[in-house]
């Protein structure tokens, strides 16, 4: 019997202004029923390509070479009423960004059992919200009405609809927090365990990978570069990428992934302090009390890690401490002195705390330079000296040389890592004290994600420079904070070293959180 | 440093200018604009203003268009080729002026509404929505009928009932580009309003401005023809809208005498489809999403 997917010497190539651009090369892949395949790879590598290409559901620029074997028939060559005929029936898909995928002004019940009907089987939408472990109400629902994890099970209810024998999952649990992400990883294990679904699992997270799939392909420019099953990819990967890969999501608890040396937690004096903090949001529900009452405190030359799931606080806290919004109740306090509330009382202390943001790209203004956008702080602050030194200056504190070849560079032709790291210079142009990052590595690729937490650590050691850093992710905090103060429903539940949290953690939520933690150790 | 920046906007302007090309109703509209434009900057030095003159008139009255007429002659027996000639000054002017003020009035209401917010960008926003609604005719001839008679009452009456729609437009781009995290990236590093607005938000809206400006010189040049037509203008000065006014008060039509309607009416269309045309290979230009497939 033919394997359920086989990939003979795939190939795609895009047609585009700059001419043909190969995305895919020479991909060979089989899959079995009932097994799970993980398809890891950095953006841009060809992954959602060879997913696409399953179920011919390419752009119309893309030539595709090969053959795709579903269940032995040739893909490729199908008719159009055939391809109708097999997709969703014999193979679905669960699209990336279920915030995105599905209709948000239909009921989610209707938009399950919509490929149903479109092939003419009787909807049992209870029935599959069920497999997804949802309350059959639910189908009553509209997509706003629904938490991120909810969607995403949606979606993967839509995807078994019509009792495909293959789903393609393209990164299923991307912008979900880790508990949530938990719960639908093992959703899916199980449904790939009861009705013996073949599953391929896309993803750039290694760690989500390791926990699911039976066998695991690293895809690089476009080409596997490393497969076999996961365990071994994962304990002893050979391909130089697939062991960057691997390095960049840190396994809390193993001594290998802390970067910070213990003689470099030093007792230290404090610099920001925050104090009985609170701030309420008007909404339009109501008062929505975003933070509840927040003791905070950042040495100097100190890492401190806030840690919580998205809506907790995290941010808003961020902003608060930054002076961007005033609190409700409760002050802060920088090196003694309570935040000035004045315009030029908070000019002067920009220069003192700066901000990293989650998304480089978008920090950036599209129409500045690399000098513009480095400069811009220092014009604000009109900082005597020569710019254009002050501006190489900068870039050089940032790892990037020669500072002088990026001046003229605009933001779309640098690379995810090196705009994070025009973003830190414009921030260290102004010679901050402290640091606030908020998600700092979380758009990043993998192996750059690496480079920039190296990058704060060094500051650190060099400049002195504190960082209060801001994640969803248990792993970056273990790698480089020397605190770590864990935010759940507006409030701190647990802080102390990193050390104290991670591997003793007391409070129930800490707990749940670590467990949740997907892990590439079995 | 800045040599580096000019060379990035020639480079910029040029790679417009080769998009905008490729629109070809764009270009047409723009050869036309400018043979337009050159004629009537050219009239005082070819043409002498003393033949405007009623008590002047050399030819004829109502005279079909003939060798030495042109376009033949009016009730007075001034050419109607010179009074149309002479009249696209005054039609360009007013447009171009009242277009100035009204986006200028438009773009400043749009991104203070926009960037401030709170309740004096809601007051803002119902002054706007008030202009909205009001017919801006009936407006801009109870203006011109208080207000002394002169050309700049006109351009006043047009600028101040046309920006409304600016303002909305400005605001939403303005709203846009302010939810953008490099905006608070600008307001951490200490930046405040003028920094923000100065060098993120206006560089970002001006491309839009600029279209909405070749597009509101269209409309403002047929509303001066109409309030002309209305005899709302300068009675002075000859502009296509008083010609037509004048062709009607002395019975062009019963006179059989086109060759008095037909000018005046088809410079106010070729202006108005050329800037409209210029307008809309503008917008395809800076504003990628209406480009489509191609």
């Amino acid at each position: 019997m033919s394997p359920l997917l086989e990939l003979r010497g795939l190939g795609v190539r895009y047609r585009t202004d700059r001419g043909e651009v190969t995305a895919v090369r020479d991909v060979d892949l089989t899959l079995e029923a009932g097994q799970t395949l993980g398809l890891a790879g950095e953006s841009g590598c060809g992954k959602s390509t060879v997913a696409m290409s399953v179920l011919r559901l390419l752009p119309k620029s893309a030539r595709v070479d090969g053959e795709i074997l579903l269940d032995g028939e040739d893909v490729t060559t199908m008719t159009w009423g055939r391809l109708r005929a097999v997709r969703w029936a014999r193979a679905s898909v669960v699209f990336q960004g279920a915030m995105h995928a599905l209709n948000p002004v239909r009921r989610v019940g209707d938009q399950i059992a919509e490929p149903i009907r479109l092939h003419g089987g009787s909807a049992r939408v209870a029935d599959l919200l069920d497999q997804v472990e949802l309350p059959a109400a639910k189908a009553r629902a509209y997509p706003h009405e629904l938490s991120g994890g909810q969607k995403q099970r949606i979606m993967i209810a839509m995807a078994l609809a019509c009792d495909p024998r293959l789903v393609i999952a393209d990164e299923p649990t991307t912008a979900l927090d880790v508990i949530v992400q938990a719960q639908v990883l093992g959703v899916l294990s199980r449904l790939v365990a009861e009705q013996g679904i073949g599953l391929v699992m896309i993803s750039h997270d290694l760690s989500v990978l390791a926990s699911t799939c039976d066998r695991l392909a690293v895809m690089r420019h476009g080409a596997i570069v490393e497969q076999g099953p996961a365990r071994e990819v994962i304990a002893a990967p050979t391909h130089p990428h697939t062991q960057a890969l691997a390095a960049a999501f840190p396994v809390v608890g193993d001594p290998a992934f802390r970067q910070v040396r213990p003689d470099e937690v030093r007792e230290s004096a404090p610099l920001l302090r925050a104090e009985g903090l609170r701030v309420d949001y008007r909404g339009r529900a109501g008062v929505v009390r975003a933070v509840r009452g927040v003791d905070l405190e950042i040495g100097t030359g100190e890492i401190v890690a806030l840690v919580g799931e998205s809506g907790s606080g995290k941010t808003t806290t961020a902003r608060t401490l930054l002076g961007l919004r005033a609190p409700t109740a409760g002050r802060v306090l920088f090196e003694g002195a309570e935040l000035p509330t004045s315009a030029k009382g908070l000019r002067e202390y920009r220069r003192q705390v700066q901000l990293v943001l989650q998304d480089p790209t978008s920090a950036l203004n599209p129409r500045h330079t690399v000098y513009e956008s480095v400069a811009e702080g220092l014009r604000i602050h009109r900082v005597p000296g020569d710019e254009a030194e002050l501006v190489a200056d900068a870039l050089a504190k940032a790892e990037m040389r020669p500072p002088e070849s990026f001046f003229p560079v605009l933001p779309h032709e640098l690379s995810g890592g090196q705009r994070q790291r025009v973003v830190i210079a414009g921030a260290l142009a102004l010679g901050p004290r402290l640091l606030v990052a908020d998600e700092p590595v979380a758009s990043l690729d993998a192996s750059v994600r690496g480079e920039i937490l190296a990058l704060l650590l060094r500051l650190r050691r060099d400049l002195g420079l504190a960082a209060l850093i801001i994640t969803h992710d248990l792993g970056l905090a273990w790698s480089i904070a020397d605190r770590v103060a864990v935010m759940y429903e507006g409030v701190l539940v647990e802080q102390g070293t990193v050390e104290e949290v991670l591997l003793t953690p007391r409070h129930e939520y800490t707990r749940r959180l670590l467990a949740a933690v997907p892990s590439t150790t079995p | 440093m800045t040599s580096i920046v000019w060379q990035r906007r020639r480079a910029a302007v040029g790679s417009t200018w080769r998009d905008f090309t490729r629109d070809r109703g764009g270009l047409i509209g723009l050869v036309v604009l400018g043979a337009v434009v050159v004629l009537a900057l050219l009239a005082p030095l070819v043409t002498d203003p003393a033949a405007l003159d009623v008590t002047k008139a050399a030819g004829e009255r109502w005279q079909p268009p003939s060798g030495e007429y042109w376009f033949g002659t009016d009730h007075t027996g001034r050419s109607v080729l010179l009074l149309t000639w002479w009249g696209s000054r005054i039609s360009l002017l007013v447009g171009l002026t009242a277009t100035v003020l009204s986006v200028m009035i438009g773009t400043l209401v749009g991104i203070t509404a926009a960037h401030f917010g709170g309740w004096p960008s809601a007051g803002l926003m119902w002054v706007t929505s008030f202009f909205l609604v009001l017919p801006s005719l009936v407006l801009a001839i109870a203006l011109s009928s208080v207000l002394p008679r002169g050309i700049w009452t006109i351009v006043l009456a047009i600028a101040v009932t046309s920006w409304a729609s600016t303002a909305r437009l400005v605001r939403a781009q303005t709203l846009s580009v302010e939810a953008r995290p490099y905006i608070e990236r600008a307001r951490v590093l200490g930046g405040g309003h003028a920094h923000v607005i100065g060098r993120h938000v206006l560089p970002a809206v001006l491309p839009l401005v600029f279209v909405n400006t070749t597009l509101t010189v269209a409309n403002a040049i047929v509303a001066e023809a109409t309030l002309s037509f209305l005899g709302l203008g300068d009675p002075a000065a000859v502009s296509w809208g008083s010609m037509l006014r004048a062709a009607n008060l002395h019975g062009a039509v019963s006179q059989r005498a086109w060759w008095f309607l037909l000018p005046p009416g088809l410079g106010v269309v070729v202006v108005v489809l050329t800037f409209t045309l210029v307008g809309r290979a503008l917008e395809t230009v800076l504003n990628p999403r209406l480009r489509g497939d191609r």
